[in-house]
């Protein structure tokens, strides 16, 4: 097998706890691991050390959140230049039956605590067929490893020399009406016992990069009542395009409307509750809503409140 | 290049050329003020010939855009007139607010448009609408035939009283109409691109209005006679007079009589040329007229054509909304908002028409034409357009009073103008134009379809661009609805302007160039409705073209250009 070299028995959870419920019980031996594509709600894509931080996080998350369809390509089916092993991915790509999807690393060892780990911006959006598929999983995987693998230079950490292992998560791209980036527990500054809610139009990525100045809403952690609700001047958004996703200017009659509605801001607040609940640790959610209500699209623990 | 109307254009910063062409005096035309006016406003020219005393419905239109300014917090607080040297001057009077009381009367008024953004059918079902059918059932309950002198006198000294809630309707309608079509505009302009080809002009054209009801009523009746031969051969050749008598012995005949005055009863309470006449109801000569266009189109009447610019429509709206669904769905809301309210608004700026400006003038005439007829029986008038050079208390007074002797006066007064008509009256008078705050009501100047033309190329006329589209035919000018029997199918009418009275003549149309008007305006709308290429603003249209001259008419581009018989 190629990647036998990198298969070290048990798996350590890699310096940092695991996200959530202990994971320890599910590492087993690297012979056991699967090299097939994975589903989201499968068992074993909650595995960190085979799908990845990010996309265990969201497997764990599939069950009982509203987590967008996705599968993964578990760092298992990948040659060491990165071509895959298996078959499998067009059956899988023709079962999400999604018009766009997103194509994003989700790196082992990576868990979301650290937001530069590896991978984290290799991600590639609104993918629209079969052909461009191959050739983001590709570009992905491929950007994934070498940041990876300076990283892991730098780190000098004998467990870590080796080849980085990197999972690649496909998943349905949600055509965002309104997009949200939630912290069950406001930073230092913005009061106490506050949940901070940050929302703009369309898809996140404006507002996950920072180019708009999003409406800023304050949920008291109590009874979720909304206590502040301010509104911004949102002169842009991003929408998925012909081209991919681009930066529109917002029509000056919907650029003083709030981006979500107080029934949004409720369901977010309760969801946010229930995973803080769950983790028992604060989190930072990444959300949206389409036609079909909210969208879980991220959950990482809030380490430094 | 045809000016945008002054109320809409922004407002210019005062300077002293600006200033000094103000100035009145001149040797050709001495300016005298009266006591009463005011020489420091800014007074603008109404119209380039002298104005009647007394015309139908007029006067009203200047209540009703005072009161719409209040009705929406607008800033012009009076409009006042004057007659000078036979010519009459208007100045609008504007609020002298601090920043401050504009900036907070601009708020109120954006909200108050705001909310006729979702309840302009409800307002117009529950409050338009009643307030002009009791307005007209006022006037329709006087019968000017059957009156005393002392009734009809009384009647005329009354008929501004409905004349005035028609036109406080009239300007509240417009105002909010104006609106939701410019924020509809805009908003297209923000989603789909500022040269889009999607705004309230390409998305409601072929909407059904009350223009359109006359023009499918004229058709259904011209195909009841087409489908008649020995009706057809009647009706085509001879005039009303000589029909009428005949038309009993043909089959068809006693029901085209009955279909002919529905007609004229649902869509003939219009004047065709002002005072003077005939209306509909006095003469179905020119319905005959029309009708008898249309026999000779032939085929399918234009019905076709009017499919097809509906076909058109559906099919941008189609390629509007494909764009929207890849967008956030607030966008695509606002969108469905908007073009709903701005569909209900074209249809009321076009039905407005019918109901207030052509009942509302029909009415008044009908009271000031019997009036003038009982003088002129009396000896005392000489015709019955002299009437325009009383006053309303003057005919009112000369009704009662047989010692006045109202002929005396009209004279003087047609003598009057007929000197002055001789001389250019100049068209700005005293002060320099004031400068309006900005205001929901007025909208930055509105985008033509194309950009006016700087330069003309020899033998071009430029104007606006209003309803696309290629056609090159004979010209035929027609300064009166009631010339619009010479037309011949296909040619391209050239006219002063349009009101909705033309509406069931554009099947027959090859081209349209008006004068005056904007691409909003009832000569663009309907020719858009109809798919006849127009072109609107071009000044002396009617002058600089001639009877039988063949043109290129450019309806996107704005240009009438002349071409080489072949």
């Amino acid at each position: 097998m190629a990647h036998e070299d990198n298969c070290r028995e048990p798996l350590k959870p890699e310096g940092v706890p695991p996200i959530g419920p202990n994971m320890n019980s599910m590492l087993r031996p690297c012979e056991e691991l699967p090299i097939r594509v994975l589903w989201l709600d499968e068992p074993e894509t909650a595995d960190p050390n085979l799908a990845g931080g990010k996309a265990a996080a969201l497997a764990r998350m599939t069950h009982r959140y509203p987590v967008p369809p996705a599968f993964v390509l578990p760092w298992t089916v990948f040659g060491e230049d990165g071509r895959l092993l298996v078959d499998g991915l067009d059956e899988a790509y023709g079962r999400l039956s999604a018009d766009s999807v997103a194509v994003r690393s989700s790196a082992v060892g990576e868990d979301g605590r650290d937001a530069s780990f590896a991978g984290q911006h290799a991600t590639i959006l609104h993918v629209r067929d079969r052909e461009a598929l191959r050739a983001a999983i590709y570009a992905c995987w491929q950007s994934a490893h070498s940041e990876a693998a300076l990283l892991y230079r730098a780190r000098r950490t004998a467990e870590q020399a080796e080849r980085p292992r990197i999972s690649v998560l496909v998943q349905a791209m949600v055509r965002a009406d309104a997009a949200a980036v939630g912290f069950s527990r406001a930073p230092a500054g913005y009061g106490i016992d506050l949940m901070l809610i940050n929302a703009t139009l369309g898809l996140g990525e404006s507002l996950v990069s920072g180019e708009v100045t999003p409406d800023v809403i304050a949920v008291s952690r109590a009874d979720l009542s909304i206590v502040r609700h301010e509104i911004a001047e949102k002169g842009r958004m991003s929408v998925m395009a012909d081209e991919g996703v681009v930066e529109r200017s917002v029509p000056r009659r919907l650029q003083h409307r709030p981006a979500l509605d107080e029934i949004q801001v409720r369901d977010l607040a309760r969801m946010m509750q229930a995973l803080e609940e769950e983790w028992e640790m604060p989190v930072d959610v990444e959300a949206c809503w389409d036609a079909h209500g909210l969208h879980l699209l991220q959950c990482r623990p809030i380490t430094a409140v | 290049m045809g000016s945008i109307s002054c109320s809409a254009a922004p407002s210019r910063p005062f300077s002293m050329a600006r200033d000094d062409r103000s100035t009145p005096h001149t040797a050709h035309f001495p300016v005298v003020w009266p006591a009463d006016a005011d020489p420091s406003l800014h007074w603008t020219l109404d119209d380039e010939e002298p104005a009647p005393f007394l015309s139908p419905s007029d006067g009203w239109a200047r209540h009703g855009v005072i009161h719409a300014h209040a009705y929406w917090h607008g800033p012009v607080a009076d409009i006042r007139r004057l007659r000078l040297n036979s010519y009459a001057y208007s100045a609008r009077v504007i609020r002298s607010d601090t920043p401050a009381e504009s900036a907070a009367r601009a708020v109120r008024a954006t909200e108050d448009l705001e909310t006729l953004v979702d309840s302009i059918e409800a307002r117009w079902e529950d409050n338009w609408a009643p307030r002009i059918r009791s307005a007209l059932h006022d006037f329709e309950d006087f019968d000017p035939g059957f009156a005393s002198d002392g009734e009809l006198a009384e009647e005329i000294g009354q008929a501004h009283l409905p004349g005035h809630e028609l036109w406080e309707v009239h300007f509240e309608l417009v105002f909010g109409c104006g609106y939701i079509r410019r924020q509809f505009d805009t908003y297209c302009a923000e989603v789909f691109g500022a040269d889009t080809d999607l705004g309230t002009a390409t998305l409601t054209a072929g909407d059904h209005n009350m223009s359109v009801a006359s023009g499918e009523r004229l058709l259904s009746l011209v195909e009841f006679v087409h489908d008649r031969t020995a009706l057809e051969t009647l009706v085509l050749k001879e005039t009303w007079r000589d029909m009428a008598v005949r038309l009993d012995q043909v089959s068809g005949g006693p029901e085209f009589r009955t279909r002919l005055a529905a007609f004229i009863a649902d869509f003939g309470r219009k004047l065709t040329d002002g005072l003077a006449g005939p209306t509909w109801e006095e003469s179905p000569d020119l319905v005959l007229a029309n009708l008898r266009a249309l026999l000779r189109l032939g085929g399918d009447f234009g019905r076709g054509r009017r499919e097809g610019v509906i076909a058109d429509k559906e099919h941008r709206l189609a390629r509007a909304r494909k764009i929207l669904a890849a967008l956030p769905r607030a966008l695509g809301e606002e969108f469905e908002r908007l073009y709903q309210s701005a569909s209900v608004a074209t249809r009321l700026m076009e039905d407005h028409n019918h109901y207030i400006d052509q009942q509302s003038a029909y009415f008044h005439r009908r009271l000031l034409v019997e009036a003038a007829r009982r003088l002129v029986r009396q000896k005392r008038l000489g015709s019955v357009t002299d009437v325009s050079f009383l006053t309303e208390s003057e005919l009112a007074q000369a009704l009662v009073d047989p010692d006045v002797a109202p002929s005396m006066l009209a004279a003087a007064r047609a003598h009057d103008a007929s000197m002055w008509r001789q001389r250019k009256p100049p068209k700005e008078l005293g002060g320099p134009e004031p400068s309006l705050p900005p205001h929901p009501l007025f909208g930055p100047p509105k985008a033509p379809f194309s950009p006016p033309k700087l330069e003309e190329a020899p033998g071009t006329l430029s104007g606006l661009g209003a309803s696309r589209g290629v056609v090159v035919a004979r010209v035929r000018i027609v300064r009166e609805l009631a010339g619009a029997s010479a037309l011949v199918p296909g040619e391209i009418l050239v006219t002063t302007v349009t009101s909705p009275s033309w509406a069931t003549w554009y099947p027959i149309l090859g081209g349209l160039v008006t004068e005056t008007g904007g691409v909003l305006t009832h000569a663009a709308v309907v020719a858009r409705e109809y798919g006849i290429p127009a072109v609107v603003a071009v000044p002396s249209a009617t002058t600089a073209l001639h009877d039988g001259d063949l043109v290129e008419l450019d309806g996107q581009a704005g240009t009438v250009r002349r071409v080489q018989d072949p």
